[in-house]
């Protein structure tokens, strides 16, 4: 009997799947979990509105930036007051097994998945200003002036960007929300392209401050999989798994400019940056590498988009839900 | 297997193995350098202002310290392409020849065909399956070239002043010494980890780069 006989098509991670990954014999890889041996995939894991809700006490609480003492999952856990949610923390820790707790942590913060809504993008974009600040000072003279308008170029894209992750979230109260839809993805598209060419001329400087650079990644993440979530709502899972592809594409030309040796010595040395940074990196790739296969279990288990993310959002107890995987495969 | 996952993870190994590379090359460096900086201390004023055997064997010793680097490296990188592609796109879906075997004959036949052909051919055999295919022929024996001439004036000069004045026989060698120290540490960093095209470093990541742009095209026609 095969998992997807067992397991309704979203549900709470099961213990049996929670044993096997911490026995190491199933492994999460972005938002898939495989058979460690045979590589092939088990399932499908997506973060819920759960998650956001721990991404809002924890910003709350600790302001824009979470400091070393609450960055683990741990430290996170005192600041939440909901005690289910408490207690399910350690699905987290156990199905992002492998990283450390202090990049769950950025990784909760930083990068959502697509059940993100506006309100933790917001907070998250917010962070940019102060960075912008500190950015002004380590700019050589000579560099500054194309430097600023490098950045208010950004900026600017960021705003945008902000503007329609909202008018996203808020779909579902106009009248015409699918032109709605339609026209915030076609323009998160655009501010994709934007912020990637953005990110590009910001990593041909000298030097980088890693915190600057962080928040760009995490705002092109945002765009990226707000994008995905804007197609599967619109039921268009064929279009989200080619346009996965394409930001994929992305992804890839960036960590090609900006490997970790590079990164090393953009931040002057500061090593731990420069694997946190890659790190980032490394999950947002493999979370979009994982859409496709996203895009071919729903549309197998005929699975409309909207009722999908509705479920999402919905969940009030658990932070991760797991989908049993379909497609056969080779 | 999802093919965007697989390119995903040959990323995270390029990656790794860039910074691999590039870190052990400049703690390598760090440690040759060190190395020769205590030999050149234990030269006597005799050995610095002559050309002695004790002089020329810092750098013989420097060069050779290279070369068994670049070996050490390439055989690891080797390793590495080999391990990382059997964990990566794991070692089941692969019948018949295993991905050391294959690395072996393909060697095999590299040798046998002669250097420069063999880097050709190998480019041909078994394009998605084995570490010298991907990682094509390493020809690292690394090259430390030390430019004599430059030190070998200073150090006839400083011969020529302490024959006038034994005074200046210490001052003579110290400046020396330290004119030496530096010539061999400038030279084992270029040869090592500058950013030229031809350091050790530089030609790795090289490698690293056409092996993940192999990896990448092969697995694009299988997908």
């Amino acid at each position: 009997m095969s998992l997807a006989d067992t397991v309704p098509i979203l549900a709470r991670v099961p213990d049996e799947i929670l044993s096997r990954v911490a026995a190491g014999e199933y492994e999460r890889i972005g938002m898939l979990v495989r058979d460690a041996a045979s590589k092939k995939i088990v399932a499908h894991l997506q973060e819920t509105g759960v998650t956001q809700s721990i991404v809002g006490q924890v910003l709350s609480a600790v302001g824009s930036v979470v400091p070393d003492p609450v960055s683990s999952l741990t430290g996170i856990g005192t600041l939440i007051q909901n005690e289910q949610i408490k207690k399910r923390l350690g699905v987290i820790e156990t199905m992002m097994g492998g990283m450390q707790a202090m990049q769950t942590a950025t990784l909760i913060t930083s990068v959502a998945g697509i059940g993100v809504t506006a309100a933790s993008t917001a907070m998250i974009l917010s962070r940019l200003s102060r960075i912008d600040r500190s950015l002004e000072q380590i700019e050589a003279k000579f560099e500054e002036s194309t430097a600023k308008r490098e950045d208010w170029d950004l900026h600017r894209t960021l705003r945008r960007v902000e503007g329609h992750l909202q008018r996203l979230d808020e779909a579902r109260l106009v009248r015409n929300p699918e032109t709605e839809v339609r026209n915030s993805e076609r323009a998160l598209h655009d501010a994709f392209g934007e912020i990637e060419i953005g990110i590009r001329h910001v990593g041909r400087r000298e030097s980088i401050d890693p915190d600057f650079l962080t928040q760009l990644f995490a705002a092109l993440s945002l765009c990226g999989t707000a994008q995905i979530k804007g197609l599967i709502w619109l039921d268009e899972k064929e279009r989200a798994a080619e346009r996965a592809r394409m930001l994929f594409g992305s992804y890839r030309k960036i960590v090609q400019d900006l490997p970790e040796d590079r990164l090393l010595h953009r931040f002057a040395g500061n090593d731990t940056a420069a694997r946190n940074v890659s790190l980032l990196l490394s999950e947002v790739r493999h979370r979009m590498a994982s859409v496709p296969s996203l895009a071919e279990t729903l549309i197998a288990h005929e699975v409309h988009g909207r009722d999908y993310l509705d479920r999402l959002e919905a969940e009030v107890d658990e932070p991760l839900m797991l989908m049993a995987y379909a497609p056969e495969q080779d | 297997m999802n093919a965007l996952i697989l390119e995903s993870e040959t990323l995270d190994w390029w990656n790794a193995e860039r910074f691999r590379v590039n870190q052990e090359c400049r703690a390598a460096c760090n440690r040759y350098v060190q190395s020769a900086m205590r030999r050149i201390d234990a030269l006597s004023a005799w050995d610095l202002l002559h050309e002695s055997d004790a002089r020329q064997h810092v750098q013989r010793k420097l060069q050779s310290d290279i070369a068994m680097f670049s070996r050490r490296m390439e055989r690891s990188l080797r390793d590495s392409v080999e391990e990382s592609m059997a964990e990566i796109e794991g070692a089941a879906v692969f019948d018949g020849l295993g991905y050391y075997e294959g690395a072996a004959l393909a060697a095999g036949g590299v040798l046998a065909a002669g250097a420069v052909g063999a880097a050709a051919a190998a480019g041909g055999i078994a394009t998605t399956t084995t570490a010298t295919a991907i990682l094509g022929l390493f020809t690292t024996g690394a090259v430390v070239t030390f430019s004599w001439p430059v030190f070998s004036v200073a150090a006839a000069v400083a011969l020529a002043a302490s024959y006038t004045s034994p005074a200046i026989l210490g001052w003579a060698t110290s400046s020396l010494r330290d004119r030496f120290k530096t010539h061999v540490r400038d030279c084992a960093e270029r040869a090592m980890i500058a950013d030229e095209a031809n350091s050790v470093r530089m030609r790795f990541l090289g490698r690293l780069d056409l092996a993940l742009d192999r990896r990448l095209a092969a697995l694009e026609e299988r997908s």
